[in-house]
């Protein structure tokens, strides 16, 4: 099992979330919604590309768009390997999680 | 809605492009055009291009932790094709790399030495304000540059001159006996200096108080080693030195041991006022002054102020002194920076045989030809391996290496075989060092250079070195064409044949300029040795503390006469090679003329074995010898005298007018650098204020050592509680040279060094060039050349290559030699010989290595070398 970092889990999870949606501006504006953090464009497009890489994503190319100089959009969606990476996230998780004493702040 | 649609600048845009990661470039690119619109019609132009490269900045880190990623794999590839080819031939691989260590090594170490030599004295507060005032001129013939000016020069100045902030008065350096209780040394570096010394000079007064330090009479500061010598752990403050018996000085402070890298160093200062001065003498020079001028002040315009001073306090003490200048006659005074002093000042009365700047030019510039030739030999061997290596280029090219690849390959290797190299060189440099400091006088430890930033900049080195030579082949080696390799061609182009042999040449014309200019040197150095020096310093022995006797001086004297072995006794103020007075004096027609005096007795003559020209010597017969003196030729010749004796020269200063008994021929007794200035000689027991201070003795037995036993006992029946110092007067001669022989000495490691790495080529490229014609020599041999025809054909390239390097070294070193031996008012003629031998030798060793590979082949069975055709 590949080991993800933050970054990449988070990005995968948000690609998932968004679904047909999942190009780069889109991601940005979901990870913000979600965790308020502002990433900026060197802390997606590194991770993506090593997701590329690793194969956990796959992209595809959309209609070309005037606003983008007449490139295609690009949209990205989880390949099966990047389906099972998350699954393994979420078992990992709940199993670390589990029986866990609870968390309280002394005052 | 705009029409105009501008697109980001196309320069950002490919900025970009390369340093996004090529999968989602695409993605991005296009993202952000779709922002930088936004921003432009939000913001603006401007805004929008700053956002841009915001863009470009960010996307950097990531760039660069990815190249490393990315070319750390490869390099590791390289590394090991790397030590494979090292260990597949090993010989070459030594070769290159130690040729290389050697050059290093050598360029490390005079970079050490040059280093050392441009920071004398930079230690000092204020280093870069600090001057010493010194006083040239031309008295009438005579040109006289020294460091001796008046008494009042100093305070002066400073009332004079806003600018000069501080300064202070030394004396020469002198000698006494000094004792502690039962602690009795001769000391030789003893001065006087007035309460500024240390105002001026920032030594650290370990114990004592500044302000009260060489005010009062009889009070003096030691250095520590002289406080440990006579006080051991006790405090030393408050105690007293008694020294020649007479005078007590109480130690009022101490301070640190001065630094090997400053051009004086004092045992014991004694305040100045300890010391009778006429404060008012203008005309005797016989203090050596420094001052510090204030922040900010314009050396310049000091300096340009001295000559006013010079006429307002000098000249007015002269009734003609305008007329005098206008016959051509000048004297002024001149600043020397303090940090300067050690490389450039070469004037009368230093007290230290000082560097020489010239000295510091030459061995850097020979530093940096022996790294060049060193990085040559590299590229020639590299090169020259191509056969070698071009069947695993070929490779390479074919499963697809681009060019770029193999060129960072290549560096590689060359930075590696470089790190290698310099590794070596420390270990080189580290055994060399205890000779390397014998003979450049210094004690440097190689320690003292390990720190953080030496590393660092020692790595950059090695890297740079080997990016130098490494460029070459590697352009080369990438170029080669895969195709013609594989199918077994390997292309001989001209223009590398004649890059090779002139790396040749060149290395071998640097070999030979060395070898001459080292040939040249000794001659030199034998010819100041042997040269007439108008008196015998052979077989003469100085007792240098003769003070210590007082009273008993004579009868000691007269003891010495007694031995048979001893030829002569005569007591001296000075020796040559030592501290002459220099004084003022007129002639009976009134010209005025500067005179070296020394003092000394009758039997000085025959001590040293001087030469009359006219008139005698003293005598003890004649009691007005007293007031007599006896000049030297060069006086008789500036005073336009043709019959000098029974002429008067008056010294005003003295009030003593002196009659001319005699005329000896001049005497060097300053070194060879100096042209002889006008002397005189005067008896010592005319008790002027220079007491006698050494006793020389000629001998002239062959039982030295029994001789010295005698005087040593004598002495100790005299004055058995004083150490009896004694010196060979050759020695203390021999000694005025240290400079030049070291550099002698220098120039021969140089040119070794020099031969034996263009040896080391020569050796690597003949064994790949002849053996590269081992199948054309197979050839010949089958079609019947003889083995001797062979053998010329092979050696006479490189024997034209070398002879050509001669004739391109001849010139340079002649002029080289000629400019250096201009130091020397005495010097030998540039000689044939030298150039011949230089020649010869370099043929000869040359010859040996190419005789060596040649020979092989010529001997080879031709069967061996066409088995494959």
């Amino acid at each position: 099992m590949k080991i993800l970092s933050r970054q990449e889990e988070i990005i995968l999870t948000a690609i998932w979330k968004l679904q047909d949606n999942a190009y780069g501006m889109a991601i940005r504006e979901e990870i913000e919604k979600i965790t308020g953090l502002k990433m900026h464009f060197g802390s997606i497009y590194t991770p993506l590309a090593r997701l590329l890489e690793k194969e956990l994503i796959s992209s595809y190319e959309g209609d070309p768009s005037p606003e983008r100089g007449g490139r295609r959009k690009v949209f990205y969606n989880l390949s099966n390997e990047g389906k099972k990476a998350l699954i393994e996230i979420h078992k990992i998780e709940t199993a670390l999680r589990a029986n866990m004493p609870s968390l309280e702040i002394e005052k | 809605m705009k029409d105009k649609v501008r697109k980001p600048p196309a320069v950002l845009v490919r900025i970009l492009n390369r340093l996004i990661d090529y999968r989602v470039s695409y993605d991005a690119l296009g993202e952000f055009e779709e922002r930088y619109y936004s921003i432009i019609n939000r913001s603006g132009y401007l805004i929008a291009v700053a956002w841009y490269l915001c863009r470009i900045f960010f996307a950097l880190p990531d760039y660069i932790f990815n190249s490393f990623y990315r070319s750390s794999s490869m390099l590791q590839n390289y590394f090991k094709i790397a030590f494979r080819n090292i260990k597949r031939h090993k010989v070459f691989s030594l070769i290159n790399i130690s040729s290389l260590a050697i050059g290093m090594a050598c360029f490390i170490l005079m970079l050490i030495w040059v280093t050392d030599e441009l920071n004398y004295d930079s230690f000092f507060d204020n280093s870069d304000r600090i001057y010493r005032i010194c006083s040239r001129g031309k008295v009438g013939d005579t040109v006289i540059r020294q460091t001796l000016t008046p008494a009042p020069l100093p305070a002066t100045l400073i009332s004079d001159f806003p600018d000069v902030e501080k300064a202070v008065r030394l004396s020469y350096k002198m000698s006494f006996d000094s004792k502690f209780e039962e602690n009795v040394f001769n000391e030789k570096n003893v001065i006087f200096a007035d309460s500024s010394f240390l105002d001026v000079f920032s030594f650290k007064l370990i114990d004592g108080k500044s302000e009260r330090v060489l005010n009062e009479p009889g009070t003096g500061i030691i250095t520590e080693s002289v406080a440990r010598k006579y006080f051991g752990d006790e405090n030393p403050l408050g105690k007293s030195l008694i020294l020649n018996d007479g005078l007590n000085i109480r130690i009022d402070g101490v301070i640190n041991d001065m630094p090997r890298n400053s051009h004086f160093h004092f045992d014991i200062i004694i305040s100045m006022s300890t010391n009778n001065i006429r404060n008012n003498d203008w005309r005797s020079n016989n203090f050596i002054t420094y001052l510090v001028l204030r922040e900010g002040a314009s050396r310049e315009q000091f300096e340009a102020k001295l000559p006013d001073f010079v006429i307002k306090y000098i000249g007015s003490g002269y009734a003609d002194w305008m007329q005098w200048i206008e016959k051509g006659n000048s004297w002024e005074y001149f600043l020397q920076p303090l940090t300067r002093i050690h490389l450039i000042s070469d004037l009368w009365a230093e007290y230290e045989p000082n560097g020489n700047i010239a000295y510091v030019y030459i061995f850097s510039v020979s530093a940096v030809l022996i790294m060049l030739v060193a990085c040559f030999n590299f590229v020639n061997l590299s090169t020259a391996r191509s056969a070698c290596r071009a069947r695993e280029i070929g490779m390479r090219k074919v499963v697809g290496s681009t060019r770029r690849q193999l060129i960072i390959q290549i560096l590689n290797e060359s930075v590696l075989y470089s790190m290698i190299a310099v590794i070596l060189s420390l270990i080189i440099i580290y055994s060399v060092m205890p000779v390397f400091n014998n003979m450049a006088n210094k004690q440097f430890e190689l320690g003292d250079f390990i720190n953080l930033q030496n590393v660092l900049i020692l790595s950059l080195f090695a890297i740079f070195i080997g990016l130098l030579s490494g460029s070459y082949p590697s352009l080369y080696l990438s170029g080669l064409r895969p195709v013609a390799i594989i199918k077994g061609k390997v292309e001989d182009v001209k223009n590398k044949n004649i890059l090779r042999n002139s790396l040749i040449i060149f290395q071998f014309s640097i070999s030979v300029l060395l070898l001459i200019c080292t040939f040249i040197i000794g001659n030199q150095l034998d010819y100041m040795q042997n040269k007439n020096l108008g008196f015998n310093k052979e077989q003469v022995l100085t007792i240098r503390n003769s003070r210590s006797l007082k009273q008993q001086k004579t009868v000691f004297k007269d003891e010495l006469k007694q031995y048979s072995g001893i030829s002569a006794v005569s007591g001296t103020y000075s020796i040559p090679g030592g501290h002459f007075v220099s004084q003022g004096f007129r002639s009976e027609n009134s010209d005025p003329i500067v005179l070296n005096i020394g003092f000394c007795e009758p039997e000085y003559i025959d001590v040293m074995q001087l030469t009359m020209l006219q008139g005698r010597f003293f005598s003890r017969d004649f009691e007005t010898d007293l007031n007599s003196i006896v000049i030297n030729r060069r006086t008789a010749d500036l005073l336009n005298w043709d019959n000098p004796i029974g002429k008067e020269i008056a010294s005003r200063e003295f009030n003593l007018t002196f009659t001319v008994i005699g005329v000896m021929e001049d005497m060097h007794y300053a070194s060879l650098h100096h042209i002889v200035q006008p002397m005189a000689l005067l008896l010592v027991d005319l008790q002027l204020g220079w007491p006698e201070s050494y006793i020389s003795v000629r001998f002239d037995t062959e039982n030295v050592m029994e001789t010295i036993a005698y005087i040593e006992d004598t002495w100790k029946s005299f004055v058995p509680d004083m150490p009896f110092e004694y010196s060979f007067l050759e020695n203390d001669y021999y000694d005025l040279y240290k400079n030049e022989r070291y550099t002698g000495k220098l120039f021969v490691i140089s040119s070794m060094l020099a031969i034996f790495i263009a040896v080391l080529g020569l050796y690597g490229l003949t064994s790949f060039v002849i053996g590269k014609r081992e199948k054309e020599m197979g050839i010949r041999k089958v079609l019947g050349a003889r083995n001797s025809k062979i053998f010329i054909l092979l050696s006479l390239d490189f024997i034209k290559w070398i002879a050509l390097a001669n004739i391109i070294a001849w010139p340079a070193a002649y002029f080289a030699t000629e400019s250096w031996l201009n130091n020397f008012a005495f010097r030998t003629a540039v000689d044939w010989k030298p150039f011949l031998i230089s020649g010869f030798l370099s043929v000869f060793i040359a010859l040996i290595i190419i005789s060596g590979q040649s020979i092989k082949t010529a001997m080879a069975n031709p069967v061996d070398s066409l088995r494959y055709e």
